[in-house]
């Protein structure tokens, strides 16, 4: 069907993208021409996917992207493989029980980046909602915003928390955005 | 040129990751596998009732009679507020009228053939979207394990420094501490995109209550219907008095005139019989991730607009692509097939992730015998607990207690490897050697 021709394009640079990237990935030297093409290929692929059917074409041309590579796993996996020794062992390094300072309270970093990181993110949405509405701009676009940022911004706070080590720069933060954001609770209009 | 975390980073990260993920994994796994069985919530409704009568498409006329028929039908009963008609679809062709107290499926001259019977498949979706406890709660605490799959593919990205030279690498035959490492790292990776896609619009879905339960508080006084309205569309107000029931041929022949290029999927029917009713028509854009626009339409049949879905603000098209998005059904069966597999992969993730972190334990002498029993037993007990309630609904029929099943089934499931586990001694796994994770 003359319609589907640019999805057709699209699926097949997405494969082409994910192969040469295998091909590429799997020399013992690096290869910078290949790993271009490859991530050319596949920002073509979604290019031409977008333009042939907007969100919808992106959608499938990343399903496309991932079955191949699926298909590349489903032969990496059986090959045979070298059983040798480690000189170190990557995942030995020291886990969440050993880094964490044993007088540094579970339950305390539990309520930092869970209830309280939560609590920052619903901040934060209402603000950006808030700002969205002042500029003029529309008011399902700013309800909406508030949903998809609580679920963007409260894990990336939430890791952001736990990669910091000292209890003081947690509480910062996290108090900090919530009393950046708090203000704007006073300017969420409401219906136009 | 080459782009990498800190050692200290990557440490941190690892950290990070793996407090996550043992806070997360038990009932991270279950919305994963349940997540994964509901891609074919459609098709289970037509397996659990064969004899349902099926058809590719239905009349106008047909639909109306139906519509009289189940109206008819609960003249004795209080009148309903809703009425909803399903109309056959490729992936579900039946014709199913829905009211507040009653579902029943109608052949294609309109009349009332059986009771809709798909318990399982309802049994199955609240599993998946609220761990059948009552939504506020049980919708929450789903939105907020979805938004922790964010996080866990945040902090394994950075926890993982050579995302790109490892990605087709797979020592699946070694069957040992690196196949497991392996087949979570490249798993994960390879489903990132997915996974980021899943998590992100079903943590939007779960979390409605939290953030739009915000919104409703911050500018609408409370009032969610409200909040939604700008999106979805506002209901008129009602009107009690009595009316003759709408006619909804002159609607749907409207819709085939009008708009050739889109396919009505479902009439809603908002207060029937009242002098406030009025109706609604969704169809389904081709090639939208929208799950469609609502057309509006009085009950005589004039049409009254579009509320915006397809064609109206970014948020408005966002909001309505989210359930498609996340269930994968804008494509047919190729695209349920995709997201069967990648939802399966993800589900071996969070199951390996579990695994790896006792195989480190292991490493440093602290046995884990009885906690990877325990794991062994619900990686097993979830997929086991939906085989029985599957097969309950074909032993006792649409009245089964799926609920009591599952989660017997689960409890089960976890015991019995922790009796072994005990009777055995001090078994379990043996420390092993060290492994090269290069």
């Amino acid at each position: 069907m003359a319609s589907d021709a640019p999805m057709w394009l699209a699926s097949a640079l997405a494969i082409a993208g994910v192969a040469v990237l295998r091909v590429s990935w799997g020399r013992a030297k690096r290869s910078l021409p290949l790993n271009l093409a490859g991530w050319a290929a596949l920002l073509a692929a979604l290019v031409v996917a977008d333009r042939a059917a907007g969100e919808w074409g992106i959608t499938v041309a990343i399903l496309v992207a991932t079955g191949v590579a699926f298909v590349a796993l489903a032969f990496a996996a059986t090959e045979k493989t070298r059983k040798g020794r480690a000189k170190a062992v990557r995942t030995v390094d020291r886990g969440s029980d050993e880094v964490t300072d044993a007088r540094r309270s579970g339950w305390l970093t539990f309520l930092i980046t869970a209830p309280l990181a939560l609590a920052t993110s619903l901040l934060l949405a209402l603000a950006v909602r808030a700002l969205i509405v002042a500029a003029g701009g529309a008011e399902a676009d700013g309800n909406v915003v508030v949903l998809a940022v609580v679920p963007l911004a409260w894990p990336i706070l939430a890791f952001a928390l736990l990669m910091m080590s000292r209890r003081r720069a947690q509480l910062g933060w996290v108090l900090g955005i919530a009393a950046l954001s708090a203000p704007f609770l006073m300017l969420q209009g409401g219906p136009a | 040129m080459t782009f990498a975390f800190s050692k200290d980073t990557v440490r941190k990260a690892i950290s990070a990751h793996s407090a996550l993920g043992l806070v997360c994994c038990a009932l991270l796994y279950l919305i994963c596998a349940t997540g994964t069985a509901i891609v074919l919530y459609e098709e289970w409704q037509r397996f659990e009732q064969l004899d349902a009568p099926e058809m590719t498409a239905i009349e106008p006329a047909s639909v109306q009679r139906g519509i009289e028929n189940v109206i008819a039908s609960e003249r004795n009963k209080p009148a309903t507020t809703h009425l909803y008609v399903h109309l056959p679809s490729e992936a579900l062709p039946r014709t199913t009228i829905t009211t507040d107290t009653q579902a029943v499926h109608v052949d294609r001259q309109g009349e009332i053939v059986v009771p809709e019977e798909n318990a399982w498949a309802e049994f199955l979706l609240a599993l998946h979207y609220r761990l059948n406890l009552p939504a506020l709660y049980g919708m929450t605490l789903v939105g907020l394990f979805g938004a922790m799959i964010v996080a866990l593919a945040v902090s394994g990205i950075v926890a993982h420094p050579r995302i790109f030279r490892d990605a087709f690498r797979l020592r699946a035959r070694r069957g040992d501490d690196v196949a497991t490492l392996d087949w979570h790292n490249r798993l994960a990776v390879w489903t990132l995109p997915f996974a980021l896609a899943i998590a992100l619009t079903g943590s939007m879905i779960g979390l409605f209550y939290v953030s739009g339960g915000a919104v409703a508080a911050a500018a609408y006084g409370g009032d969610s219907e409200a909040a939604l309205a700008p999106v979805f569309g506002g209901e008129p107000e009602g009107d009690a008095a009595p009316a003759p029931v709408p006619d909804v041929a002159p609607a749907l022949a409207y819709m085939e005139r009008e708009f050739p290029g889109v396919d009505p999927y479902y009439v809603i029917l908002h207060d029937p019989g009242t002098a406030g009713q009025h109706m609604q028509i969704i169809a389904e854009h081709p090639r939208r991730l929208i799950f469609g626009e609502y057309y509006a339409f009085a009950a005589s049949g004039d049409f009254r607009g579009t509320v915006g879905l397809a064609d109206g603000t970014v948020g408005q098209q966002l909001a309505a692509s989210i359930y498609n998005l996340h269930f994968g059904n804008f494509g047919g069966l190729p695209v349920k097939i995709a997201y069967i597999l990648f939802g399966l992969a993800l589900t071996v993730v969070v199951a390996t992730g579990t695994f790896i972190w006792f195989d480190k334990r292991e490493r440093r002498g602290q046995r884990s015998t009885y906690l990877r029993a325990a794991w062994w037993g619900l990686v097993a007990g979830v997929p086991l607990g939906l085989v029985a309630t599957l097969l309950a609904r074909f032993a006792l029929g649409n009245g089964a207690p799926f609920v009591a099943i599952f989660w017997a089934v689960c409890l089960l499931a976890i015991c019995l490897p922790l009796l072994l586990a005990r009777r055995t001694g001090s078994a379990g796994k043996k420390l092993p050697d060290p492994v090269p994770a290069e």
